[in-house]
């Protein structure tokens, strides 16, 4: 099947006076169509980084892309001039932010604010316009969606916003939705219930999902493939039950166990040493080698390859073998 | 017990207009009442906006309340004054939510860590210098770490400044407001560990307050749950997650994020969010959202009261 | 952040914010042109040829000497010398000064002349340089009594520079102590400072000072006419400042920090005066250098207007003074060169106020940098 979003061997870099970080490494992934892919990783990993270079929003100077293609229905994004991509941004992709507040414009309605965003694309005109803003409204669950069209965002709870977020988000109907933490900001329940939305547009769309987040919960509700990020590059890549059931990296299997739930009540647990690396100053070899407990002399020296161990699910360690017959036994 | 309180309460005027006149109150915290035993960890949970925050400040008296009273050590402190004050404050102490405000940025870590111990002239210089060294090892942050600046930090190395900061005046109860919600998961775990490991080494106690049940689960002895500025369900922890008795709390629970990919569900379909705190409803608060409201719960508030030995539940169902 | 950040000197932000601003030229340069001023004004009378009140009647408005260094003859002098001047009449009755070639006078380093106390203290006749008399060494010209313009410059930049630090230092204090108490204890305390903030505010500036100036005496010496015009200027000065300093105050106050020292049972002005103030240092030392050349121009204006510094007492503003009549400017243009020192010290004054500002930025990510 034809990937509707491939980035291959991606690299960006952020030029600064003290040195050059290394935000993303030279990273590849592929979303089908219809598929929900979770970029995982802890903050300063380079998951948002890759997200924004997908946009081609990656604040510049600094930031640069300095190598790598992606290709969204076969067009690569990189060689398209500034005005085809701002069709492509909005109208065929979509994207939700952490903070709805931050990203809705506080002066004009959540009603025009979609609005806005089909006339520009040209998806609907005047009248037309208004009743499939209220249609998208009432799409996310909005309570009330003709009240709340007239509603301002600093009206509504942070739930509601981030609804008004992603009803603008899918109004053009876009093939993929990047999603940047679209759930960290609310509260639990709130939570729960974004997250049934995203699984209920998943099953009425064919609308593909590249869902960026540091919560293995989230990704364990809607995620069909899951791509674990360190340091600027994928270190484990599977489906989303195979990743939960066998990993086979040692700081995703660290990291399944800093789940809350996943620990036993009252007790000191396992928690993965150390802390995330500076991207200006990274560790030689595998940069998760100071805090891996089996690295030895050669993880120091050698960089590892992504290899497949089985199908569809790729590791980037030494030791994987190790941790599968230490785990599995 | 350590610390005890009795039907706290906290209102916020809400002010309106040119003139600024009060149009109605906000009940941030409405007749709590909440024990915390020696040595042991009482998580209190609930969503944003529920009361919780301002519930801990109060407790150590950050936040005046406005009636209520407040026992540490079998001693009154709810109307300590000067002095008295600053002497509970050495006892009770407090770790915040976001390391990025709570750590001045203009003063080094052992200036902040020794801050405490200079108001208070508790040693001469040197061994407060000593003593930094000291508390600076225990939370496990490298020693040349005293003369930088937070900046220098990562967030979990700033919460472990914090805690520093907070051990630094040797209290024995400690109120952690939401200590690990703005960190890693990774980060969590060294952090909740450390915490752990305090607890036992010195015999602290804690009020962790948290929107997490995961977390709660994990480092509560006993849990109380926080709806609008009351308490809904009191109850040691195990028994709350297998015997949940407040629809609430229940809701909570099976709004928590699954850890398993395998164990996804249908969700049950609970709406309505956290009304507004301003225009409470009549009787009990939860009834809009209350799958289970009948008559009774718009006519009167529930009181907590006992269903099984030290499990208690606000809810006319009980 | 690494392991490696540990064998760096840890910086502090104010530190941080130093470094970024050696790296703007322009910055630096009006630091060091600034510093050259404030040099110069403090070591005036050393520097100076001739002091502030040496008059020579006959020389009115005598123009820049001329320096040389070949004589009549062609012969060069490695030593530069001036000539003595004469005048004769025009047909309107000016004076046209003319060179008297009869005799040199070499400029002379470390030459003895008027008496003066170096550094207010050491009493001292030594110059930096000079010519022996009856020759007069003008550099920029001289005034209509014949005092040299450049020596009055030199003591008049005393003057001018302080008057602006002392006043910015007056409504420093009073800016930030009010602002920081308004905006840490709020309520009623708030109320009343604010609105006296706008009371004053209200009252445009200049007026004020005219009225107040009018309010005294006429007759005062220049040392008096000096403490009330920096204590007028801060007076109005200290309103603005407060006013963001309490906003910035009541902001700062909401900071966890603020609330873990309250914890720690520091008591409320141990927490405004080591957690609140510092942090609004960063804005208030922009404002301050900001403000500064409003102190200097305020100063010249009344000065200007005659209701400054009296003469025989130099300051720019009363140098310009002399500078208020077109035929003035017209035949002895010298003598608005007080006007280009006042130029430049402002100039100085923004550039390095706009530097600080950029240095302060928090945009700039001031972890990142190092």
């Amino acid at each position: 099947m034809q990937p509707i979003l491939e980035v291959k061997n991606l690299k960006t870099e952020f030029f600064t006076e003290v040195g050059v970080a290394r935000a993303v490494e030279g990273v590849s992934f592929n979303v089908t169509k219809g598929e929900t892919l979770a970029l995982v990783g802890e903050s300063g990993c380079g998951k948002t980084v890759t997200a924004l270079s997908i946009m081609r929003l990656v604040p510049s100077p600094p930031g640069k892309i300095v190598a790598g293609e992606i290709f969204f229905k076969g067009e690569d994004l990189l060689g398209l001039p500034a005005s085809k991509m701002r069709t492509i941004r909005g109208r065929h992709i979509g994207m939700i932010f952490q903070e709805p507040m931050s990203s809705l414009n506080p002066l004009y309605t959540i009603g025009y604010q979609i609005k806005e965003a089909l006339l520009a694309h040209k998806r609907a005109k005047g009248r037309q316009a208004r009743e499939r803003a209220i249609q998208l409204l009432s799409r996310v669950e909005m309570p009330d969606p003709k009240q709340r069209f007239k509603d301002y965002p600093h009206s509504l709870s942070g739930g509601l916003r981030q609804r008004a977020m992603i009803a603008q988000a899918i109004a053009c109907n876009p093939e993929l939705v990047i999603a940047d933490e679209p759930t960290t900001a609310l509260d639990v329940t709130i939570q729960a219930e974004i997250l049934e939305l995203f699984f209920h547009l998943k099953k009425t769309t064919e609308t593909s999902f590249l869902l960026i987040t540091h919560d293995l919960g989230v990704v364990a509700e809607v995620a069909d493939r899951v791509c674990v990020m360190y340091a600027g590059r994928i270190v484990e890549e599977a489906d989303v039950f195979t990743l939960f059931s066998r990993p086979r990296h040692p700081y995703t299997l660290g990291l399944l166990n800093s789940i809350p739930a996943r620990r036993q009540p009252r007790q000191k647990f396992a928690a993965i040493p150390g802390v995330v690396p500076d991207p200006k100053n990274k560790p030689s070899g595998c940069a998760f080698h100071p805090r891996c407990n089996m690295a030895d002399s050669g993880c120091q020296i050698g960089v590892p390859a992504l290899i497949e161990v089985e199908e569809g699910h790729k590791v980037r360690c030494f030791k994987h073998k190790k941790l599968a017959d230490t785990n599995d036994s | 017990m350590i610390v005890k309180i009795e039907n706290l309460k906290k209102y916020f005027p809400v002010r309106r207009g040119f003139l600024h006149r009060t149009v109605g109150w906000i009940q941030a915290v409405d007749g709590v009442s909440l024990e915390i035993k020696k040595g042991s960890t009482l998580g209190l949970v609930g969503e944003s906006g529920c009361g919780k925050t301002t519930l801990g400040r109060a407790i150590l008296r950050l936040i005046e309340p406005d009636s209520g009273e407040i026992y540490y050590e079998q001693e009154n402190v709810t109307r300590l004054k000067g002095q008295a004050i600053r002497r509970l404050r050495q006892n009770m102490q407090i770790v915040f939510q976001d390391p990025d405000s709570s750590l001045n940025p203009r003063f080094t870590v052992s200036r902040i860590v020794g801050e405490g111990m200079h108001i208070f002239k508790l040693a001469p210089k040197d061994e407060i210098k000593q003593r930094v060294k000291e508390l600076i090892d225990m939370v496990g942050l490298p020693l040349d770490s005293l003369n930088r600046y937070p900046h220098q930090f990562s967030g979990g190395q700033r919460q472990r400044i914090g805690i520093a900061r907070a051990l630094s005046m040797k209290p024995s109860f400690i109120v952690l407001d939401e200590p690990v919600s703005s960190l890693d998961v990774s980060v969590q775990a060294q952090i909740i560990n450390l915490l752990y490991e305090l607890q036992e080494k010195i015999c602290l106690s804690y009020l962790f307050i948290t929107h997490d049940l995961n977390v709660t689960r994990q480092v509560a002895n006993d849990v109380a749950v926080m709806y609008m500025g009351k308490v809904v369900e009191v109850s040691q922890t195990e028994e709350l997650f297998n015997k949940p008795a407040h629809p609430y709390t229940r809701l909570l629970l099976e709004a928590m994020p699954i850890s398993d990919p395998a164990k996804r569900k249908e969700r049950p379909d609970v709406k309505g969010e956290v009304g507004s705190a301003f225009n409470l409803p009549t009787g009990c608060r939860f009834r809009n959202r209350c799958p289970l409201a009948i008559n009774i719960c718009s006519l009167r508030e529930p009181q907590l009261k006992e269903i099984s030995p030290g499990h208690l539940v606000a809810c006319h169902h009980y | 952040m690494n392991e490696n950040l540990s064998l760096l000197k840890p910086l502090s932000p104010l530190q941080m914010a130093l470094k970024r601003l050696k790296r703007n030229p322009i910055a630096v340069t009006a630091f060091f042109i600034l510093v050259a001023l404030y040099l110069t004004a403090i070591f005036a009378d050393f520097i100076a040829p001739y002091n502030y009140d040496n008059e020579d009647r006959l020389r009115s408005y005598n123009p820049p000497t001329r320096i040389h260094f070949f004589d009549e003859k062609g012969k060069f002098h490695l030593r530069p010398f001036v000539y003595d001047y004469g005048f004769e009449f025009n047909e309107f009755y000016r004076r046209i000064y003319i060179e008297n070639k009869a005799k040199r006078y070499p400029i002379k380093l470390l030459r003895h002349g008027d008496h003066y106390k170096l550094l207010w203290l050491i009493p001292s006749d030594l110059h930096l340089f000079g010519v022996d008399g009856p020759a007069r060494l003008y550099l920029l010209g001289a005034d209509s009594r014949g005092r040299d313009l450049f020596s009055r410059i030199l003591y008049g930049s005393r003057i001018s520079l302080s008057i602006g630090l002392v006043g910015v230092a007056i409504s420093f204090v009073i800016g930030t102590m009010l602002g920081g108490i308004s905006g840490y204890f709020g309520g009623k305390v708030d109320n009343i400072i604010m609105r006296l903030c706008e009371m004053v505010m209200m009252i445009p500036g200049f007026y004020l000072m005219l009225a107040l100036r009018a309010a005294f005496p006429p007759k005062l010496s220049s040392a008096q006419v000096y403490l009330l015009i920096v204590v007028i200027m801060s007076f109005i000065g200290w309103a603005g400042l407060a006013r963001v300093v309490r906003g910035m105050s009541m902001s700062i106050r909401e900071k966890e920090f603020v609330l873990a020292a309250k914890g720690l049972g520091a008591n409320p002005l141990y927490i405004v005066s080591k957690h609140v103030l510092p942090n609004t240092l960063s804005y208030t030392i922009v404002a301050l250098s900001l403000s500064v050349p409003g102190y200097i121009l305020g100063e010249s204006a009344l000065s200007l207007l005659g209701l400054g510094i009296q003469d025989p007492h130099a300051s720019w503003g009363n140098l310009l003074s002399e500078a208020m009549g077109i035929a003035q400017i017209q035949f002895h243009p010298w003598i608005l060169i007080p006007g280009f020192f006042i130029f430049i010290t402002v100039m100085a004054f923004n550039f390095l106020g706009d530097g600080l500002r950029d240095a302060f930025d928090p945009t700039m990510e001031v972890g990142r940098k190092l």
